[in-house]
Formats: structure tokens, C-alpha cells, sequence
């Protein structure tokens, strides 16, 4: 009992697209989004631009792998559960079989000498991609906050910076600074007043 | 030993605590070092693999499930990334609601906060303790924040000169 779509979109298609969608997205959630998008919104016209752009608001808003979501929350949209289970599968269980082969491979080469070297590159590669990664995250939180008040750009800036210290001595349990920080601007930002007009 | 139920939950726990294929490596780090279930190695090794495969980057903890805890734990780290997101179909029911509550909004932008400043640092240790750190290393890292900054170069092209980079610093 599928519910058709908007144009007809149907769980077995999903499953087929989202699987071509996982397999062809070499190098993460980026690249994921990208052909997400081309062919959702440009090729099929299944969703329109600001139907995806809300999609992927609320998709920041839940825990876990943000491409995950974004499959699920789409595939919903468009088929009710089955578009979910489609999206979601087709998304996931093509790539698990892939990373667990790659695994396997892995650990029986990783002592080889080349192949350490250019594992070496690549961890000190990613980690770099990492920083990046934070960065693309906290400027968008930062603006936001900041044009509803200083004060809160401030503490924003600092809970970055009092959490990376905190990562880097380790004393800390990690879950305490992530909660305690998520509190702390709970409480804050209900006590900040209405937006203030912004500078002309 | 592992204790099965404690690896399920602590890999559940972290999906369930963060955002992001990357969000989850802060608190695994904290929980599976501390009980020495997983070593460095283990998880620079799968940092890697998730970066290398296809699909969404947060398949990392699988390959981390299988190294420390064979195919079961890979069933329990790909359960453990695909259940909470899965919270997004009631969610999206809720979200005009209360999407402009202050309060909400504020303790996740305060929790996202602190997990983008302890990801960068975790990653880097993770790499630190496994290979060391000297200026190779950190020539191919700045040079990998650089490359990804212009977003002209794939990610996939950074890691592969990454890749290549070493070879030929150690060789």
C-alpha cells in the first residue's frame, strides 16, 4: 500500500535511486547532498527547492547521520513508510556491504609499509577535513546568534573554544561538556530579550 | 572482554547524543579507550575507511564495530547510525510547533557548539596517538584545510593526495 507521490514516486523507485545515490557518493555527506538534490529536485521534480531546503532544517534538528535523515524525511514526503524503509535501505545497506569488505581489505594490508605511509596521509588529510567540517558548522550558529544578541554570539564563542580545551585535556566526560553546554544555552537564550533591530 | 549490550549502548548512546557522520567520534573515543575495547589504531583505521567508502561518512563506525567486535558489532554500529535519525519522520510533525521555541533551539545550538569546537581536536588526536605528529603531517593537514576551503577541490581528490603525500614523505 504505497501512497503515490507527488509525481508518482513510489518506494521501490526510491530504494533504486537512493542506492544509486549511495554507491556513486565517494567521500561522505557532501557529496551525498549533492546528488541528492540534482536528482530529487532537478531531474525528477519530486520535491521543489524550498520544500528540500525545509527538509534539510529539520533534518538538522534530530541526532544522528544527517544524510540518514534527509532520506527518511524525504522518502516520507514522497511515500508515507514504505518511501522511508526505500530510501533509507537503498541508502544504507548497499554501503555497509561495501565499508565492511573495504575492512576486511584493510586489515590485512594496513601493515604493509606503502600502505601505512598513505594511511598516514589520509588520516592527517581527513583531520584537516574535519576542522573544516566544525568550521562549516559553527559559523552558521554563530551568525544566528549573534543577530539576535552579542551576548550570545559571545557565550557561543566561548563554548566552542571551553570545548575544545576540554577535548584536548580529556579530564572532563565528554557528555557532560555537550549537555552542560546545550543547557547553559537553553537557559540563556530564554532570557535574552526579542531580537534586536538589526543595524541599518 | 567486551560486554555486547554495553558496546550496543554506548554506540547507540553516541548516535543518539550528536549530529553528523563525524558526531559521534568525541564520546566513542571517551568510552571504548577508557575500556581499552578499541585503541587508537582501531580508530584511525576506520576514520579512514568511512572517509575512503561510499555512502554517508558516518559509516566509519561500522568499520570500527567490525575491527574491535567482529560482524556483530558492525550490526550493532549500523543500527546504532540508522535508528536515531530515523526520529525525523515525527519530528517533521512536530517541527512547526515548536520550531520557534528560544529554549529548544538554544540547547541545540549550545550542545552543536561544543561538538564542532571537541571534533576537530578528537580527529586530531586520534591521529596524533596512532602515527605521531611531525611536519609532514601537519604540511599535509593545513594543506588539506586549504584545499577543502576553496570548495573547487572533491573531497575524495584531498584524501587521494593525501594518500599520496605520504607515500612520498615516508616511503
Amino acid at each position: 500500500m504505497t501512497e503515490a507521490g507527488p509525481a508518482g514516486a513510489d518506494g521501490r523507485q526510491l530504494l533504486y535511486l537512493w542506492t544509486r545515490i549511495g554507491l556513486q557518493s565517494f567521500g561522505g555527506g557532501q557529496a551525498v547532498q549533492l546528488l541528492a538534490y540534482e536528482e530529487l529536485v532537478d531531474k525528477r521534480r519530486w520535491l521543489r527547492p524550498e520544500e528540500w531546503a525545509e527538509a534539510w532544517g529539520v533534518c538538522q534538528m534530530v541526532p544522528g547521520v544527517n544524510v540518514v535523515a534527509v532520506a527518511a524525511l524525504t522518502g516520507s514526503r514522497l511515500a508515507g513508510w514504505w518511501g522511508v524503509a526505500g530510501a533509507v535501505s537503498g541508502l544504507m545497506v548497499p554501503s555497509v556491504i561495501i565499508t565492511l569488505l573495504m575492512t576486511l581489505a584493510f586489515n590485512l594490508i594496513r601493515d604493509v609499509h606503502w600502505v601505512r605511509a598513505a594511511l598516514q596521509g589520509i588520516v592527517f588529510a581527513a583531520a584537516g577535513g574535519s576542522v573544516m567540517i566544525g568550521y562549516r558548522l559553527i559559523r552558521p550558529i554563530l551568525a544566528a546568534s549573534g543577530a539576535e544578541s552579542a551576548w550570545l554570539l559571545w557565550f557561543g564563542g566561548l563554548v566552542v573554544l571551553t570545548a575544545s580545551l576540554l577535548a584536548l585535556s580529556g579530564v572532563v566526560p565528554l557528555i557532560a561538556v555537550l549537555l552542560g553546554a546545550g543547557a547553559v544555552a537553553a537557559v540563556l537564550s530564554g532570557f535574552v530579550r526579542r531580537p534586536q533591530e538589526p543595524p541599518a | 572482554m567486551i560486554d555486547a549490550p554495553t558496546l550496543a549502548w554506548l554506540l547507540l548512546r553516541a548516535s543518539l547524543l550528536s549530529s553528523g557522520g563525524l558526531g559521534n567520534l568525541p564520546l566513542l573515543h571517551q568510552d571504548l579507550l577508557s575500556r581499552h575495547w578499541a585503541s587508537d589504531r582501531d580508530f584511525a583505521t576506520a576514520l579512514v575507511i568511512g572517509q575512503v567508502a561510499p555512502g554517508p561518512n558516518g559509516l566509519w563506525v561500522v568499520a570500527l564495530g567490525y575491527l574491535i567486535y567482529g560482524l556483530p558489532g558492525a550490526a550493532m554500529a549500523t543500527f546504532a547510525v540508522t535508528a536515531p535519525p530515523l526520529l525525523v519522520v515525527p519530528v517533521g510533525r512536530l517541527h512547526r510547533r515548536y520550531a520557534d521555541n528560544r529554549v529548544v533551539r538554544g540547547f541545540v545550538r549550545g550542545l552543536t557548539l561544543a561538538l564542532a569546537g571537541s571534533v576537530p581536536v578528537i580527529f586530531t588526536r586520534v591521529a596524533y596517538s596512532s602515527y605521531g605528529l611531525n611536519w609532514a603531517d601537519a604540511g599535509i593537514m593545513v594543506g588539506a584545510i586549504a584545499l577543502i576551503a576553496t570548495r573547487r577541490v572533491p573531497i575524495i581528490a584531498v584524501l587521494a593526495l593525501g594518500a599520496a603525500a605520504g607515500v612520498a614523505a615516508y616511503r
